[in-house]
């Protein structure tokens, strides 16, 4: 059995760059609260020994408000921890060290990994690391995370501490008061605790501002002198006991980061703070915001469809030159023919979209803009039942639906991760934004991309506006701005690299195997049924070619398998040479956006909501793709147009 | 009663009083907003949208609250505007 370190501090301390540096894994990382919201674990060595090292999502404190949080107080309390690395952003010590102060309180051995000195340093502030260890009595270790700048002498005292038989911190000290009652219940308490690792003063702690987090350890936590204990400490407070206790760390924690820091000349010139003005500003910022999915959505575009005009002809040359196989066994001719247009259909079709849009959102997730997003759209998102900590959970979707269906645990209601995660479906990851790219760039221009999204916006602000009619009403947004940052080019490139590896690993095999059933499908005869059932809606509803019947199958695995299935169905080498019409094209391209995501996603939102809501999900998709593509039918057929 | 919604930006301010439902105050809290502590609304609510406050003592991050919640935080206005 290995010792377990555990990774913990608040959001955007820089626990996953750390927990990058340390185990050599790459987990996701951003410049924007909550990006980690589930545990990550991976085995490290230092001098030779084995350990399992676990970063957990953020937490301003251990009195969870959300999912996310919820996970790593969880894991604090699942006994399994043997050392705790306290990951704290040096430039916000003061509410950081509060999260310190109940880390203590747990009584699990500790050392603090000082991170984003540099950052403290440009914004003036000078800390005093030696003194702070001496005060807590643990070892604090500064370090620069991204650039693995203390990272080994951290890993060292690590190892440590974990070898060492003493390992007693100074525990910080409530007003006395509070101090005699937090004794008496530790003392009534210390019998019944049956997790040895932690200490009986933080239940006691937790059973005076916050019985309800602890509930599940079976402690009697309301009999007559605790509720008189608690009555007596509001009493003197004059307020509730999870607001006296809270007060009392907050001022502990700013009178200790006073002793230890002090502030400087800033080093850090106004210019990002200038430009978050800018950002942020009711009129400069919608027109940036404006701008930058415009910059956006066009360099995609073109980058996308130059690419894909380059490598249509040498595929299509491929294609040609394999065709005589086709007189000599057809089934052979197939096997060929399927595997050639999946791999093609990765490269050639996918890919090039695909690319520029993970480079963009690399960048875009490492500046800190994706919470300047959020602020400026919270007004528009509280009209649709939601409010702007949402928006991140909606703008990780464009990347891949699954990671923002586990980002609503960062929302604290459970109203509003269910409404989110009924609408986070609809919002075009970048399988979907590829074939909206690759099918308009071939068929009908940028603007039918643009006013594709535009519907798709539109979709989620209708069903949003309609499920919160049956909801109750939604929480108010509070949400950390952390500081823009300039993005890192080797972070960035990391990122791009790693998620075009996971696109390597995970969509490659499934276009490829897929392009393979479909030939193997053709031959058998069995694509025939599969477009006998679809015959209804592709043809009576939607005008569309039946034999797309078999690739809405496919769609539902991985959505990029539509664009290699569509040609292959229909006998063309590449997307250019469908035959079918403009407004066919962009039809079919409206239901395919929109109905359900893929399997994977369908499967995760059960796993988060329950069956019940993954059902919902995936039969208003169905019912909205089929309405929003007829509508878009009816257009065309009323104005004429193409 | 002055609330955080309605005074303007750039003006520093102490937090006197809570006004909202339990959780969205402890949220507050945990994330470093306390009553008697001073603030500075670095951002106003245009547009309809919420406000942005730091910590006026600790150089600490920005929080953006929404307006309905800002609408219920009760403050007293320390000083004249600062730029």
């Amino acid at each position: 059995m290995y010792k377990t370190i555990a990774l913990i501090g608040q959001p955007n301390a820089g626990k996953s760059t750390l927990y990058n540096v340390l185990s050599d894994i790459k987990t996701s990382t951003s410049n924007f609260a909550g990006t980690s919201v589930r545990i990550s674990e991976s085995k490290i060595n230092i001098y030779g020994d084995t350990f399992n090292l676990i970063d957990l999502p953020g937490t301003y404190s251990l009195n969870h408000s959300d999912n996310a949080e919820k996970v790593t107080f969880d894991y604090v309390l699942s006994n399994k921890c043997d050392l705790i690395i306290n990951v704290v952003d040096a430039g916000l010590l003061a509410r950081s060290l509060e999260l310190t102060q109940e880390l203590i309180e747990t009584g699990i051995p500790m050392v603090i990994a000082l991170n984003m000195m540099d950052e403290a340093q440009s914004k003036g502030l000078v800390i005093d690391e030696k003194k702070l260890s001496e005060i807590l009595n643990i070892p604090v270790v500064p370090i620069t995370a991204i650039f693995g700048k203390g990272v080994r002498t951290l890993s060292e005292v690590a190892f440590d501490v974990l070898n060492s038989s003493e390992t007693k911190t100074n525990k910080f000290k409530f007003t006395a008061h509070i101090e005699n009652r937090i004794e008496i219940v530790a003392n009534d308490l210390k019998s019944n605790i049956t997790l040895p690792r932690i200490d009986s003063r933080f239940f006691a702690i937790k059973c005076i501002e916050n019985p309800d987090s602890i509930s599940g350890f079976g402690l009697d936590l309301n009999c007559d002198k605790f509720n008189e204990i608690r009555r007596e400490i509001e009493q003197q407070h004059n307020t509730d006991c999870f607001e006296a206790i809270s007060y009392e760390r907050h001022h502990i924690a700013m009178s200790l980061a006073e002793k230890i820091s002090k502030f400087t000349k800033k080093e850090r010139g106004p210019f990002a703070s200038r430009l978050d003005n800018y950002l942020l500003d009711p009129v400069f910022g919608y027109i940036s915001l404006f701008v930058f999915f415009g910059l956006m959505f066009f360099t995609i575009f073109y980058i996308g469809s130059a690419i894909t005009s380059l490598v249509d002809p040498l595929i299509g040359n491929i294609i040609g030159s394999y065709q005589g196989l086709r007189e000599v066994n057809i089934f052979l001719f197939l096997t060929v023919d399927g595997l050639f247009q999946g791999v093609a259909g990765a490269l050639g079709i996918v890919l090039p979209y695909f690319l520029p849009l993970i480079i963009i959102s690399s960048v875009f997730e490492e500046s800190g803009y994706i919470s300047r997003v959020a602020f400026l759209i919270d007004n528009v998102f509280s009209k649709i039942g939601l409010n702007g900590k949402a928006v991140a959970a909606f703008l990780m979707g464009i990347g891949c639906n699954i990671p923002a269906i586990y980002a609503t645990r960062i929302l604290e209601s459970h109203r509003d991760r269910v409404l989110s995660a009924i609408l986070i479906p609809f919002v075009p990851c970048s399988a979907r934004i590829s074939v909206i790219f690759a099918l308009t760039a071939a068929f009908a221009g940028p603007i039918w991309a643009l006013i594709i999204f535009a519907f798709v916006l539109l979709v989620i602000a209708v069903n949003g506006k309609l499920l919160s009619k049956f909801l109750k009403k939604p929480t108010g947004m509070v949400l950390e701005i952390p500081d823009l940052r300039f993005p890192s080019l080797q972070v960035s490139l990391g990122k791009t690299y790693y998620k075009l590896m996971d696109f390597g690993r995970e969509a490659v095999p499934y276009l490829v195997i897929g392009s393979l059933a479909l030939a193997y499908i053709e031959y058998f005869n069995v694509a025939k049924v599969l477009d006998y059932v679809f015959y209804p809606l592709l043809h009576y509803v939607l005008g569309l070619p039946e034999q797309l019947g078999s690739t809405l199958i496919f769609g539902f695995l991985r959505k990029e398998l539509i664009l290699v299935m569509a040609s292959q169905a229909l006998g063309v080498s590449s997307v250019a040479e469908l035959p079918m019409s403009t407004p066919q094209v962009i039809v079919f391209i409206v239901f395919v956006t929109l109905y359900f995501p893929c399997v994977t996603t369908f499967f995760v939102l059960m796993k988060e909501f329950g069956a019940k809501i993954a059902f919902l999900s995936a039969g208003l998709s169905i019912a909205v793709a089929t309405v929003g593509a007829f509508l878009f039918r009816i257009y065309f057929e009323i104005f004429k147009l193409f | 009663m002055i609330t955080l919604l309605s005074i303007d930006k750039n003006v520093e301010f102490m937090i006197i009083n809570i006004n909202s439902g339990k959780s969205a105050k402890h949220k507050l809290y945990t994330m470093g907003v306390h009553t008697n502590d001073c603030y500075i609304k670095t951002i106003g609510n245009g547009v309809g949208g919420p406000v942005i406050i730091q910590n006026k003592s600790n150089n600490s991050t920005q929080i953006a609250i929404g307006r309905e919640l800002a609408d219920k935080i009760i403050v007293e206005v320390k000083g004249e505007e600062v730029v």
